[in-house]
């Protein structure tokens, strides 16, 4: 039996490894560890099961959300069109780190979580938010939400859960679209842009982030 | 007027020695490991409520909250619980000494938590064991709600004894984090200015060896029933815990 140097073994091993990272680069296969340790990065903001967090700033739950938005989102955001300073401040290095590779799994595994909504919104908005979400506010030509976000504010393939959401992210999406004129997804909803005309005032804004924050 | 000086000499020298000693002992063995448990936080108000009246009703057998014992407490209740039980450690400003916390402007809702998470065992670290869950055992939710008010008011100071040479490390880590190492920025949740929010603490200004202290405990498996930071401690080396120590003793 031929005896092996240890030194011979060691760069073998080393030569094993080193050929072994570059075949899964190659492939394009990604690891599991790899994915784990990146939801978790993601989960220590977001939640340990993607239902958000009320922190300095509040940060959105994921859980439940339409895998095209959460895709969609990583596009948006890495190619700096989302112009609101905290996504471009912490979303877009935090993102950009994430192999492209990994985003669909990413997506799909925030999208089958389903914990119960962080919630906390004044009860004395509830009833008014759930009827400007359910019919819009026909007078100022706001539209009813609930046309493309659903009744149960689920969404749908191709528009995003709103329900659930921290009211606190939810008024500043809403509140930010008026103030920044940054991009909502095409047909995104015209009620909340800058116009006199087909705004929602930021009462009825408060309304309906509290109704959503505690839809299930 | 010799006698007079050598006595006050003697006296600062013995309490120097006496709190040196306490420091010393206050550092000794922490390598026990606790049993950690992975219970829900019982923060229900309803059974604050009925803690509440039930201490009230036997307020003899509770040295806390008790006009009987120490006579009538309506002005400030607060002010004399905490002079009466917290600032033998945390300091008569309550900015902190040695290990004990600078609790001075520290969040409400993150003071009442936290006393009330020692009461029920679920802050389990060594110094918490030792030395916080029988000072909260008795605690009736009143007056931690009165203390914590109370120590939220008091402005507090920086402890400014980290490493300054770490600061711009540790500044960089705390507003950005780090992503490509799957670190997080404290800032989203504590704040642009580590002033923390709701029950999320202030971190600014907190004694560096404190903080440096807590990072570490969270990676060694202490209190898993803090959501969040036992998975952000996890990403930390210790010279990264080093520099966000000691920027955050420096944050006003």
């Amino acid at each position: 039996m031929k005896v092996i140097s240890f030194r011979l073994a060691v760069s073998a091993a080393g030569l094993a490894l080193a050929c072994s990272a570059s075949a899964r680069a190659e492939n394009g296969a990604t690891s599991k560890t790899d994915i784990q340790t990146k939801i978790q990065y993601c989960k220590a903001c977001h939640g340990q099961s993607g239902q958000g967090f009320p922190g300095a700033y509040p940060v959105p739950r994921l859980a439940g959300q339409t895998i095209h938005y959460l895709e969609n989102k990583f596009d948006v955001i890495t190619e700096h069109r989302r112009d609101n300073p905290t996504a471009k401040k912490f979303m877009e290095p935090a993102l950009g780190s994430v192999d492209p590779a990994l985003r669909r799994a990413v997506a799909e595994h925030f999208n089958s979580l389903n914990p119960p909504p962080v919630g906390g919104g004044k009860q004395e908005l509830m009833a008014d938010g759930k009827q400007i979400y359910m019919e819009g506010v026909p007078k100022a030509n706001v539209p009813s939400c609930a046309k493309c976000h659903g009744p149960e504010a689920k969404g749908s393939d191709t528009v995003p859960r709103v329900a659930g959401q921290l009211h606190r992210y939810t008024e500043k999406v809403l509140s930010n679209w008026a103030i920044l004129n940054s991009e909502p997804a095409a047909g995104a909803p015209t009620a909340a842009k800058t116009s006199n005309e087909h705004s929602l005032t930021p009462p009825q804004i408060a309304a309906v982030a509290a109704y959503l924050g505690d839809l299930k | 007027m010799k006698l007079k000086s050598t006595l006050a000499v003697l006296a600062i020298v013995t309490s120097v020695i006496t709190a040196g000693g306490a420091q010393v002992a206050a550092r000794g063995n922490d390598g026990e490991t606790a049993a950690v448990t992975e219970e829900a936080c019982p923060l229900d108000p309803r059974a604050w409520d009925a803690d509440s009246q039930r201490a009230r009703a036997s307020s003899k057998s509770n040295r806390w909250d008790d006009d009987a014992a120490f006579g009538s407490n309506e002005r400030n209740p607060g002010a004399i619980a905490a002079a009466r039980n917290c600032t033998w450690c945390h300091g008569n400003s309550a900015q902190g000494y040695a290990i004990a916390p600078r609790l001075a402007g520290q969040n409400r809702a993150y003071i009442e938590s936290q006393l009330m998470r020692f009461r029920e065992k679920l802050r389990n670290n060594p110094y918490s064991q030792r030395y916080m869950w029988h000072t909260a055992a008795k605690v009736s939710p009143h007056t931690v709600a009165e203390i914590a008010e109370y120590f939220a008011t008091i402005p507090p100071e920086p402890a400014n004894n980290g490493d300054d040479a770490l600061v711009p490390a540790g500044r960089a880590l705390y507003e950005s984090g780090l992503p490509s190492a799957n670190i997080v920025a404290c800032s989203f949740c504590h704040g642009p200015n580590a002033q923390g929010v709701g029950r999320i603490p202030r971190l600014g200004g907190q004694s560096y060896p404190y903080l440096k202290r807590r990072l570490e405990q969270w990676t060694e498996g202490y209190s898993p029933s803090s959501e969040h930071m036992p998975g952000v401690a996890a990403q930390l080396s210790p010279g990264q815990i080093d520099a966000l120590a000691s920027y955050l003793s420096f944050a006003k």
